[in-house]
């Protein structure tokens, strides 16, 4: 797998990050990639995976703690969430459309369908390790006031 | 063969290999977040049929079969090397489950991602997942897939 | 377009929640939404809405596959499609079928609801 692939296509992830966090949840997220020390995703998280198929196969990764993914959707349910699990539901949400942003952004630059999308699954918990082996993959940071993200992108070989 | 039905099959086909009798215990329809397991599997289906499936394990059941893999090597944490040994394994069963179920298309499995922790709870889909449990020697482990 | 009645097809209820705040607040009147295409047919019987958004992605019956059955029931079906992937080979499927409306999601109040003034106006987006 050529790390270029990585980087390159991690770029349309960034692209996605700064377009949706804008357009859905209407905050310029501060890019912080390269400076992890400057973000905090600790104790309780609550991470997604979105596995990516195709010429290509990856996963998108976006972790947050409890506390982000509440800032995230209680903006996008216009207020305090009704059910706990609606938590998981719209971060899922959160997850696919920036993803789907991402994809189209390669298949375009590509002019053909060469990555697709499996739908999202959401773990939390203490002590969350999430790990696919056999990948290359670039982290990106992005934080405003108390809330963080990290999206790890990752690609295997083909 | 449904989807469970060829899940149970895989599993009773490929976990002799490693050197384990499983035994089916039982299948049920879960709400859609559920607490799981302190070693999750996770891998992605696209391309014919959508969704994910999971298998999960305690520590302790995760170490044996990670040794299994390796031989006999005693395994007392599933480190970096164990995942990957996991991630093959739920490869081979997950891959032979799916194989033939979309009747246009070859359904692409997305890698394999490990998935532990404590206190653990997970969603595969908005809708509601099934859950097939199984007796792996003296402990369970759980198949859950939601298939769009 | 006062009154008008919206359906919306979706599996995800944040997209539900969005319509409503969108055009509730210009009259037109949100009646339901369905997490799938199936259940999402069976509301159409039911309420006749004069317009339709519609997601691509969903259980047990796609966007794609419930369009099929809407246009077969009603060529002059008002169906707005929304997806999060915006490529050009979904769009074009969905074309073939009779889909003449395409927003991308995360959407604009002010582009669904013009969106919807050109559906009933009888034009297209495209």
């Amino acid at each position: 797998m050529s790390e270029n692939i990585v980087e390159i296509y991690g770029e349309y992830f960034r692209r996605a990050v700064e377009e949706i966090s804008t357009e859905l949840l209407d905050i310029k997220l501060n890019d912080l990639s390269g400076k992890e020390d400057r973000i905090s995703i600790h104790g309780k998280k609550l991470d997604v995976i979105i596995g990516m198929t195709g010429d290509y196969k990856g996963r998108l990764l976006l972790e947050s703690t409890e506390e982000s993914a509440r800032t995230i959707t209680e903006i996008m349910n216009f207020g305090t969430l009704e059910r706990e699990s609606d938590l998981y539901l719209y971060m899922g949400e959160f997850a696919n459309i920036l993803s789907g942003r991402a994809i189209t952004f390669i298949n375009n630059s590509n002019q053909k369908k060469i990555i697709r999308l499996t739908p999202p699954a959401i773990f939390s918990g203490v002590d969350l390790e999430i790990t696919t082996p056999n990948i290359e993959f670039i982290n990106l940071c992005f934080g405003k006031d108390d809330l963080h993200i990290r999206l790890n992108i990752g690609f295997g070989g083909v | 063969m449904n989807i469970s039905e060829k899940i149970i099959e895989s599993c009773s086909t490929n976990f002799p290999m490693f050197g384990y009798e499983i035994e089916f215990l039982s299948e049920s329809c879960e709400v859609n977040l559920n607490s799981t397991a302190e070693v999750n599997v996770l891998i992605g289906l696209s391309n014919g049929i959508k969704g994910n499936i999971v298998i999960s394990f305690n520590q302790k059941t995760a170490c044996n079969i990670i040794s299994a893999m390796m031989g006999g090597t005693v395994v007392e944490e599933v480190d970096d090397m164990g995942k990957s040994a996991l991630g093959e394994m739920a490869n081979m069963i997950i891959g032979n489950a799916v194989a033939g179920l979309s009747e246009d298309s070859v359904i692409d499995l997305s890698p394999p991602t490990i998935a532990t922790g404590k206190n653990m709870y997970i969603m595969i889909s908005n809708i509601k997942a099934s859950k097939i449990e199984f007796q792996l020697e003296d402990s369970l482990f759980f198949v859950s897939y939601a298939l769009q | 377009m006062e009154g008008l009645k919206v359906l919306v097809i979706d599996d995800s209820p944040f997209i539900f929640k969005a319509v409503k705040k969108a055009l509730e607040p210009r009259g037109m009147n949100v009646i339901d939404s369905a997490s799938n295409g199936k259940v999402g047919l069976e509301l159409i019987e039911k309420y006749q809405p004069e317009v339709i958004t519609l997601d691509v992605t969903m259980p047990i019956m796609n966007g794609i596959e419930t369009a099929r059955h809407i246009f077969k029931e009603n060529p002059d079906a008002n169906v707005i499609m929304m997806s999060a992937m915006g490529d050009d080979a979904l769009i074009e499927e969905a074309k073939e079928i009779g889909v003449k409306h395409f927003i991308p999601k995360p959407f604009k109040a002010d582009l669904l609801y013009n969106t919807i003034e050109k559906a009933l106006a009888g034009g297209n987006n495209e």
